[in-house]
């Protein structure tokens, strides 16, 4: 056994220990690799998935873009939408309190007639008064709780009764309330000689008038029906 | 004697190489190259061996040279789009066979030496046998 068959063979024994163990890491790799799939693949097809996907990541990410601007815009809009609802709701509310469709409650007087047997209230009575409420600036008139409006016509069907609104019928004692200045209206009832109050008086009727800060008129429960009309030119 | 430290050398290095750690797939395409050349230098260290013309430095610098040689041609090669490492692995296995051949008509002649060397003895022993 000489010195030089001695070191060669150390030497083979480190290269080969080398050399099995890149194996065994070699083995290694392959094996946890999923070759199969890998395997089937070129490596420029690999890439050349990668830039597909990469190029399709890119144009979903300009559609989530695009999108969500889309979603600010529609929300914008929808907040401009809910102000105009607001706005339009406001407008008919205001349109609904003015024709008589929702309870109004104010400052006014109260009117009531009563019957007695020398002297009766007619329809005519009560045209009249309404008449007069509107003229001293009542905004809201009702009679017996049931709403004047511009379409209310006031006609007497019997001795007894009188009709509003179609089939409304009202009789003895006349409670007529209306909201407006209370002052004003007092002052045009009261009026010396030439007031309703005293001209009904003279002539035997039971008439009582009273201010209050808080009177309050019911809508108008029914549909208003305006047929027959057509839209005019401006 | 050589092969014992071969066999020594490829169990203590089947040991490391259970707890290696794993490497990337990309980079294992190199490894097998190196692989292949460090299998061509000790195949072509035994026939040095057997000729008794083993010089250390050729051996250890073929080992390192070839080795990273092999594997800076096969990544040029990836890099200019061109199969550089099936030349690699084609030269050395190409070697590896022809080291191999070497190897087995050596101890072919040895062994049919050993036979012929056998049969003589036993010739002559059966001469003397006869002559008694």
């Amino acid at each position: 056994m000489n010195k030089e068959k001695i070191k060669i063979s150390i030497v083979l024994c480190i290269v080969s220990i080398f050399l099995v163990s890149l194996m065994g890491v070699q083995i290694k790799t392959i094996k946890k690799t999923d070759i199969t799939a890998l395997e089937t693949m070129q490596e420029d097809e690999l890439r050349n998935e990668i830039i597909s996907l990469k190029e399709k990541n890119d144009e979903i990410q300009a559609k989530i873009s695009e999108n969500e601007e889309k979603i600010k815009e529609y929300t914008e809009t929808l907040d401009n939408n809910q102000k105009i609802t607001e706005l339009l709701n406001n407008e008919v509310n205001e349109y609904q309190e003015k024709i008589g469709l929702t309870d109004v409650t104010g400052s006014g007087v109260i009117i009531t007639l009563t019957d007695t047997d020398e002297q009766a209230y007619g329809y005519s009575n009560l045209v009249d008064f309404v008449n007069e409420l509107k003229y001293a600036g009542a905004t809201a008139i009702s009679i017996n709780d049931y709403r004047i409006i511009t379409t209310t016509e006031i006609v007497e069907i019997s001795k007894k009764y009188i009709l509003l609104n179609g089939d409304q019928r009202i009789s003895s004692p006349y409670v007529i309330k209306a909201v407006g200045d209370k002052d004003k209206m007092l002052e045009v009832f009261n009026l010396k000689d030439e007031g309703y109050i005293d001209l009904y008086r003279d002539a035997g009727y039971e008439i009582k008038i009273e201010g209050t800060d808080s009177v309050t008129i019911n809508k108008y429960d029914k549909e208003i029906n305006f047929e027959y009309i057509e839209k005019g030119e401006d | 004697m050589v092969y014992i430290a071969i066999i020594f050398g490829c169990i203590i290095g089947a040991f490391i190489g259970n707890f290696a750690p794993m490497i990337s797939y990309t980079y294992s395409e190199y490894l097998a190259i190196a692989i292949v050349a460090a299998l061509d230098t000790i195949f072509g260290g035994i026939v040095a061996s057997i000729n008794k013309n083993f010089n250390m430095g050729v051996f250890i610098s073929g080992f390192l040279g070839n080795a990273i040689l092999s594997i800076l041609l096969a990544y040029l090669g990836s890099r200019l789009n061109v199969d550089i490492y099936l030349a690699a692995i084609f030269v050395f296995v190409g070697r590896i066979f022809f080291n191999l051949g070497v190897i087995r008509r050596y101890y072919l002649e040895k062994c049919t030496n050993f036979f012929k060397e056998r049969k003589k003895k036993n010739n002559k022993k059966t001469e003397k046998m006869t002559q008694k």
